[in-house]
């Protein structure tokens, strides 16, 4: 298989096996396809008007467009898929003392609330991008990797974004990217438009945590590029920023921390709201099988909004 | 203000050298000409001779000596056998007003010292020394003290410059002697000074203090071409001498024109400064004209025949000027000559040995850059916490190099190196203030030099590095004020006009000077010149690519212009693969990516470009591979694009590494 609709059609083939199987183990060897089946697969946040997730949902509830076709949802999940969390810290500037300590605190909570077939891997980003540690369930090493980590340099976060896109996860596990960044950035080779058409191919789902409000600083190293021509978020909001965009895009979300920092509850909140999502699956039928495809997902309640990638793209 | 400012500089010098067994706690420093309390000794050369010959044979009781009119016992009276270490300065300075005159090659010029310096160390022993001073628009030592087999001269030596005559012999004087050793000071002259800071009265000052023998030699044949050429030029071309040029601040002579080659009154301090020495001026006699072998012989024969009379000052006070006048009262006809007197600085409170001072504070750091711990001060510089009050304290200190003002520039430099990149705008203002002073400190009073080239090179490369364009441009076209056609100063102006395009999608780009000029048009300025061509073809394609102008930008990336440095053949490739996939030609811009990694194997960038366009043309699996390898990429080395906006920063290191060479004594 090989072609950009894979990461999308292999997900839904892996969990339409674990639907019809139960609780498939994750070493069940991948699901094949037959000719002409478009499986798609869409994570779907669904909340009250107070922001509450809302659950007990059935596929009947869900309509889903696809290029502005209707689609018949034939199943949905919740809960169930095992997850693989990707953790990115931007160490570009000086994350020491207590921040670098509420980050290490924040991640490994994040570590212990994840369920046993949960895993998590940890990325460290200035302008070089570097993963810590590969997938794993045990917290010692990305603790260990969190308090030794050494801050300074350029910022390419736009060429991090990327990798951890793209990077492998197998596809009957669903892929939850965080990225603890300021938004800033010198050294990325990538550039926004590039950027956004890897996250309409990517499968992830990516979510951004920024502090907001901080002085952020940095120290020159004589190789790094000083943060004076980087793009940061500024005065717009967040969630209005590109980076909003980029996110929603994938059915992520930018998550703003203030002064007071508590960056364990966000982290727990990013968890938990993708744990929360709906998998819905579907096979498209009546669009054109290639290119990109917008996906439009309602639901039948009042008052309930639906968070959830905009689109994919298929060859 | 010159002549004392000259002896200050002299008495400093001679404190160093009465203070310096002090502090350093000798077991028992050997007799010396150094002024201990209660036990100073003073040692006087003496020359007796009766028509013109030594005279041989006379005993303590055969010298009267007087220190300040009160007579003196001598201790002890030896004939002298003490090595001699012997300075011969050479006046390699041009005829300032014929500048247009074509001037000898450098081998040339050096093939007459060599001469001279082989006629004169024929006469030395195997104990004695030589250096060499050559006098120019500086004091170029040529050779440092070297035994006479071991003198080699350099491959190439300033000359027919202008001259500064009365700072070299200063600085020839102002050496301070050995104790066991005596030293001699032979200059040839043509007697004529431009670019001085020391006048002729205060070189006679120098002299009079200075433990040397100093000799003169009027270079009297060259004197006269000097001035043939200069009545040749007045009379038939209009060029009237004095022909001054604007930036020569005086002309001076030590010698008088005409045949009779009358001292000037110039000449007659510098003349009563060498005689005070016990050394003389000498001129042509008859029709032989002086030259340095023959009276360094007669010097020389001078020692061998001298007597040196020791005493210790008894009866008169220890500090200020001791006048010394010698006779031999047993025969009229005797011709003594001595050092007339020498001076005791008043004594310094005694320093305690004191431990390295830390580099932490000004002191520690001046005195770190002054033993050339160049490396321990660039860390310390840079892990400074008030960086800003360092440059305060400098700035309100003085030079602490008086003597050394390159070295003062080049520390200044260090010095702003770290608040240049400070967020905080009074420290970077504070910085720019600093550069900006000694940009006009280091301005040659002539013309441009190399040093000046490359202490504005080494600006450039860092305010570059600080993406701070509209701060840097008053220094761009500071150095390209001085230096026109210097291809890196024009690519550095190009450069700044290309960080200013960089726009911060939310905040904007910052505002362009008025008269700023396009990045296209300076870069094409810089393209024309060989050594930075294939670097503003490359800068120049990103700015078209950036630009939308494909095309263009192709054109430029492939004309590129020879060349072998790595980091700009990776860059090319790079960019080409950008202006590619741009163009939608995604399997020609994968490919060009893929040869930038060849050239930077390790290269994140071209990587992760490359794993972008797989990716968009639906090679996941190759997408994937290429950001695994990404992650686990070990190598630590920097990639060229992560330093692409700063410039040339690159180069920076190496500016410093030169500059610091260049004022390493």
């Amino acid at each position: 298989m090989k072609g950009s609709r894979r990461p999308v059609i292999a997900c839904a083939a892996a969990l339409a096996a674990i639907l019809v199987h139960g609780n498939a183990p994750a070493q069940d060897p991948p699901p094949t396809f037959r000719s002409g089946a478009a499986a798609v697969t869409v994570d779907a946040n669904v909340r009250n008007a107070r922001g509450g997730p809302i659950t007990g949902l059935t596929a009947a509830d869900f309509e889903i467009l696809d290029n502005g076709v209707p689609q018949r949802v034939d199943d949905l999940s919740y809960g169930r898929v095992p997850i693989d969390i990707t953790v990115a810290l931007d160490v570009s500037y000086s994350v020491t003392g207590q921040l670098l300590e509420q980050l290490r605190r924040a991640v490994t909570e994040l570590m212990r609330d994840l369920r046993p077939e949960d895993r998590l891997r940890l990325m460290l980003f200035n302008m070089r991008v570097s993963r810590v540690t590969g997938y794993t369930t045990d917290v010692k090493p990305v603790e260990q990797a969190i308090k030794t980590a050494a801050a300074g340099g350029g910022t390419a976060l736009l060429d991090a974004v990327s990798v951890a896109l793209v990077d492998a996860s197998p596809p009957d596990r669903r892929q939850l990217v965080v990225f603890f960044t300021d938004g800033s950035d010198s050294s990325s080779v990538t550039s926004r438009d590039t950027l956004s058409r890897v996250a309409q191919r990517a499968r992830a789902t990516l979510t951004f945590v920024m502090p907001g409000g901080q002085q952020v600083f940095t120290s020159f190293s004589g190789v790094g590029a000083p943060m004076t021509t980087v793009r940061r978020i500024g005065a717009v909001p967040p969630q209005q920023s590109w980076f909003g965009g980029l996110a929603r895009e994938t059915g992520g979300s930018v998550l703003p921390v203030g002064d007071g920092m508590d960056l364990t509850g966000t982290f727990r909140r990013v968890l938990n709201d993708f744990r929360s999502a709906y998998v819905l699956y579907y096979t498209a039928r009546g669009v054109e099988p290639g290119g990109y495809h917008t996906i439009e997902v309602r639901v039948k309640r009042d008052g309930a909004q639906v968070q959830a990638r905009r689109g994919y793209f298929a060859r | 203000v010159r002549a004392l400012a000259a002896l200050a500089i002299v008495a400093s010098s001679l404190a160093i050298v009465a203070h310096e067994p002090r502090a350093q706690q000798p077991p028992a420093p050997p007799p010396q000409q150094t002024f201990r309390t209660g036990t100073d000794v003073v040692f006087v050369d003496v020359s007796v001779r009766e028509n013109g010959k030594p005279v041989p044979g006379l005993t303590p009781d055969d010298f009267v000596l007087t220190d300040n009119g009160v007579r003196q016992r001598i201790e002890h009276v030896e004939a002298t056998a003490v090595p001699i270490d012997l300075t011969l300065v050479m006046d390699v300075s041009g005829n300032p007003s014929s500048p247009w005159m074509t001037t000898k090659p450098a081998a040339q010029a050096l093939a007459a010292i060599q001469r001279e310096l082989d006629d004169v160390t024929a006469q030395l022993r195997p104990e004695d020394r030589v250096r060499v001073i050559a006098i120019d628009r500086y004091t170029q030592l040529l050779v440092p003290f070297s035994p006479p087999g071991a003198a080699r001269l350099p491959k190439t030596v300033e000359h027919d410059g202008l001259s500064a005559l009365h700072d070299t012999l200063a600085a020839a004087l102002m050496h301070p002697v050995e104790p066991s050793r005596r030293h001699v000071v032979v200059a040839r002259t043509k007697g004529l000074d431009t670019v001085s800071a020391v006048d002729a009265s205060a070189l006679r000052g120098i002299a009079e203090q200075a433990d040397a023998l100093f000799h003169i030699v009027m270079m009297e044949s060259a004197m006269d071409a000097d001035m043939a050429l200069r009545g040749f030029q007045c009379q038939n071309m209009g060029l009237c001498f004095p022909t001054r040029r604007f930036w020569v601040p005086h002309q001076r002579r030590l010698f008088g024109g005409g045949l009779s080659h009358l001292l000037t009154p110039d000449g007659e301090a510098v003349a009563a400064g060498a005689e005070a020495t016990g050394g003389a001026l000498h001129k042509t006699q008859v029709i032989l004209e002086p030259t340095m072998g023959r009276t360094f012989r007669r010097a020389f024969e001078d020692f061998r025949s001298s007597y040196v009379l020791r005493y210790t000052p008894t009866g008169v006070p220890r500090a200020g000027w001791h006048t010394i006048d010698v006779r031999v009262p047993g025969s009229r006809r005797y011709t003594v000559r001595a050092r007339r007197g020498y001076g005791v600085d008043v004594e310094a409170p005694v320093v305690p040995t004191a431990k390295p001072a830390s580099l932490d504070t000004l002191a520690g750091l001046v005195s770190a850059y002054g033993e050339g711990r160049y490396r321990d001060v660039v860390d310390a510089l840079r892990g400074a916490k008030q960086p800003d009050r360092l440059l305060r304290e400098f700035d309100e200190g003085g030079n602490p190099w008086p003597a050394e003002p390159r070295r003062e520039a080049v520390f200044a430099l260090e010095l702003a190196e770290t608040p240049a990149f400070s967020r905080t705008a009074a420290e970077r203002e504070r910085a720019h203030a600093l550069l900006q002073r000694f940009a006009q400190l280091i301005r040659h009073p002539l013309e441009p030099d190399g040093f000046e080239l490359r202490w504005h090179f080494a600006v450039l490369t860092l305010l570059e590095g600080t993406l701070r364009p509209n701060d840097a441009e008053a220094f761009v076209s500071r150095a390209l004020a001085r230096f026109p056609n210097e291809p890196r100063f024009l690519l550095s102006k190009a450069i700044l006009a290309d960080q200013r395009t960089v726009r911060s999608p939310e905040r904007g780009a910052p505002p362009p000077p008025a008269d700023a000029q396009s990045p296209e048009a300076l870069f094409l300025e810089a393209a024309k010149h060989p050594p930075t061509e294939p670097e503003a073809r490359i800068r120049l394609g990103f700015w078209l690519h950036r630009a939308g102008r494909q095309a263009d930008a192709l054109s430029q990336l492939d004309a590129g212009g020879a060349t072998r440095d790595s980091m700009l053949l990776y860059l090319r490739e790079l960019f080409r693969g950008h202006v590619l996939a741009a163009l939608e030609r995604q399997d020609e811009a994968a490919d060009a990516y893929r040869t930038a990694l060849s050239i930077v194997p390790a290269s994140q960038a071209a990587r992760v470009a490359l794993m972008n366009t797989l990716l968009l043309q639906g090679d996941r699996e190759g997408a994937e591979a290429l950001a695994e390898q990404v992650q686990a990429e070990s190598s630590r080395d920097l990639d060229p694009w992560w330093v692409y906006w700063q410039g040339q920063l690159r180069f920076q290191q190496a500016a410093m590494a030169a500059l610091r060479q260049m004022v390493t004594p």
